[in-house]
């Protein structure tokens, strides 16, 4: 008995072996490379044998870049506002999509849609759309006469940083929608019987019944799609490369540019140390008040 | 009866507003199909959504495929998407079955480990990951792209897989042993096929993810002819002239598969979207 049992260890082992090696080799240690480059003066266009250890250098050097700050505030104004926007709307589909009406599966693909849509193509379809010379939204307005010049959708820089944000909402929606529809959907539905014959009105049984329903999911979704919004990369880099003039700038388009436009490795990896810093704050932060909020 | 009366309004209003938010969510995909099939000249003139009557031609189709290499680079996510989905089924077959039943401090390690790698921003593995390909030769190699494709689902792949082996029974496993199979067997013939569903999710989700990424494609593949499509996708949007209607072409020609999964397969695509948020 004792050979089968030492026998079933050494099958997990090897079972696991793998994942393990893959998770060591495609993971962590790039992980850790990437923090080491932070500490040293490492340049894309020169020798690796000139590279120096700078110690906190590119660190002070972040803190001391002007511009940073507002490509900080950008990304998070970027995150916060697509999460809000995307839950409230994703919420309200999620609704109407709960009721027992006709078509609901074929609403559900069509709105389901934006989220398998690759980002390449979704910044060529938005470019195409908003097109200031022959986009179909520019045209439609100006034949109804509600313009008489078209809108500049991603040349002017307030213009820009609404259509990053649109276009993050229209990506993020259906995730928001399929997700909170499953919660929805595990609410008992005597629980909204019993609320309408004590005459509950529909503001009350929201209240009281379906935001305590979808709690959990609302704080899981909400709390990844804004860490996933804010590493976000390729849709602003496709939409607009952070411009006009840095206007649409986030934090992963600015590292992408100091790495590979300018070359320098070790001062992007040092912001990316930062936000990865940033990132393992927010989310424990995050779980303590919805532990804390558990517990109450 | 006006209660009966009531509700009806309700559902006309409800789809109403469903069929008003579909409209202006669909708008950018209709335009792009609409365009693709336009013919080439009148792509700039058209002002409609969908060609007019005689404006109708696949010009634009044949065109992006003879004139340009997105034939090859289609080619090219292709071979790259299958042999990452291929791999990473595997890769979380395995390890995934050993996460969800055996216990102790090595599983713990990788689980602890997978967690945390959620954390880490993308850029940071990025910009390593290139200089890793570029010191291994591996850059303009497709295996290079088809590792990195595979690490990056690698931990949604096992916690996907560890979920749908922890809802496998044990008492099959131990009917099997007791019966002389050995661990490998019980693991193919009794609970292999209890996990199909699991392995179609990932399948499915890997082979998107792969087929749709651009950013590590455009860094490890430089060469023109050795290229994804989401990357020559971009080519047509470098030049100083963008010609929309190969590049509708091009973009209706990537979204296919993902309309095939949408279509036939939606059960698992909602199932590895969901799966993440509701089981933390």
């Amino acid at each position: 008995m004792k050979t089968k049992n030492r026998s079933v260890k050494w099958f997990g082992i090897w079972m696991m072996l793998p994942g393990f090696l893959m998770i060591i080799l495609l993971k962590i240690y790039p992980i850790v490379e990437g923090i080491s480059y932070s500490f040293t003066n490492r340049r894309l266009d020169r020798p690796v044998n000139s590279i120096e250890f700078t110690g906190l250098q590119n660190f002070i050097s972040v803190f001391q870049d002007k511009k940073i700050l507002g490509t900080v505030g950008f990304t998070l104004a970027y995150a916060v506002l697509i999460v809000l926007l995307s839950y409230t709307i994703g919420l309200g589909l999620a609704m109407l999509l709960n009721r027992d009406i006709k078509g609901r599966g074929i609403y559900r693909t069509l709105i389901l849609l934006p989220w398998v849509i690759s980002n390449t193509v979704t910044a060529a379809n938005f470019r195409w759309i908003l097109n200031d010379r022959y986009g179909i939204v520019n045209r439609s307005l100006i034949q109804l006469g509600i313009i008489d010049k078209p809108i500049q959708f991603f040349a002017n820089r307030d213009m820009a940083k609404v259509m990053v944000i649109s276009v993050g909402i229209w990506k993020t929606i259906p995730f928001m929608v399929i997700v909170i529809l499953a919660a929805l959907q595990s609410i008992p539905l005597e629980y909204y019987e019993a609320a309408e014959i004590d005459g509950a009105s529909f503001w009350g049984r929201f209240r009281y019944i379906t935001m305590p329903g979808i709690k959990a999911v609302t704080v899981m979704a909400t709390t990844l799609q804004f860490i996933w919004n804010f590493n976000n990369f390729e849709s602003i880099w496709l939409l607009t490369s952070g411009g006009p003039s840095d206007a649409t700038m986030t934090l992963p388009v600015k590292i992408y540019e100091e790495a590979f436009l300018k070359n320098k490795i070790g001062y992007a990896s040092a912001i990316a140390v930062v936000v990865m810093l940033f990132m393992i704050v927010f989310t424990y932060v995050r779980f303590r008040i919805s532990a804390k909020a558990n517990k109450d | 009866m006006t209660r009966k009366r009531k509700k009806t309004s309700v559902n006309i209003l409800t789809h109403m507003v469903l069929i008003a938010v579909v409209c202006v969510m669909m708008l950018p995909l209709m335009s792009m199909v609409g365009t693709a099939f336009t013919k080439h000249d009148a792509v700039a003139s058209s002002t409609t959504i969908f060609p007019a009557p005689g404006e109708w031609s696949l010009e634009n189709f044949t065109g992006v495929l003879r004139k340009t290499n997105y034939g090859k680079n289609m080619i090219v996510s292709a071979v790259v998407s299958v042999s990452a989905t291929i791999l990473g089924a595997l890769v979380s077959t395995f390890s995934g079955y050993a996460l969800s039943k055996f216990k102790g401090p090595f599983y713990t390690l990788n689980l602890s480990l997978m967690l945390l790698m959620q954390m880490f921003p993308g850029m940071l593995i990025t910009i390593p990951l290139f200089l890793m390909a570029i010191k291994l030769g591996l850059v303009n190699h497709l295996s290079g792209l088809i590792l990195v494709h595979l690490g990056g689902n690698l931990g949604f792949n096992l916690m996907m897989m560890k979920s749908f082996y922890d809802g496998t029974p044990v008492e099959i496993e131990e009917a099997g042993r007791v019966d002389g199979a050995t661990n490998f067997q019980v693991f193919v013939k009794l609970v292999l096929p209890l996990v199909k569903p699991g392995i179609a999710t990932i399948s499915i989700m890997v082979f998107l993810n792969s087929w749709n990424e651009y950013t590590m494609s455009s860094l490890l593949l430089r060469n023109n002819s050795l290229q994804t499509l989401t990357v020559g996708m971009t080519k047509f949007q470098s030049l100083d002239i963008i010609d929309w209607g190969y590049l509708m072409a091009a973009s209706t020609l990537a979204v296919i598969p993902a309309l095939f999964f949408m279509f036939f397969a939606q059960k698992y695509l909602v199932q590895g979207l969901t799966s993440g948020a509701i089981k933390g």
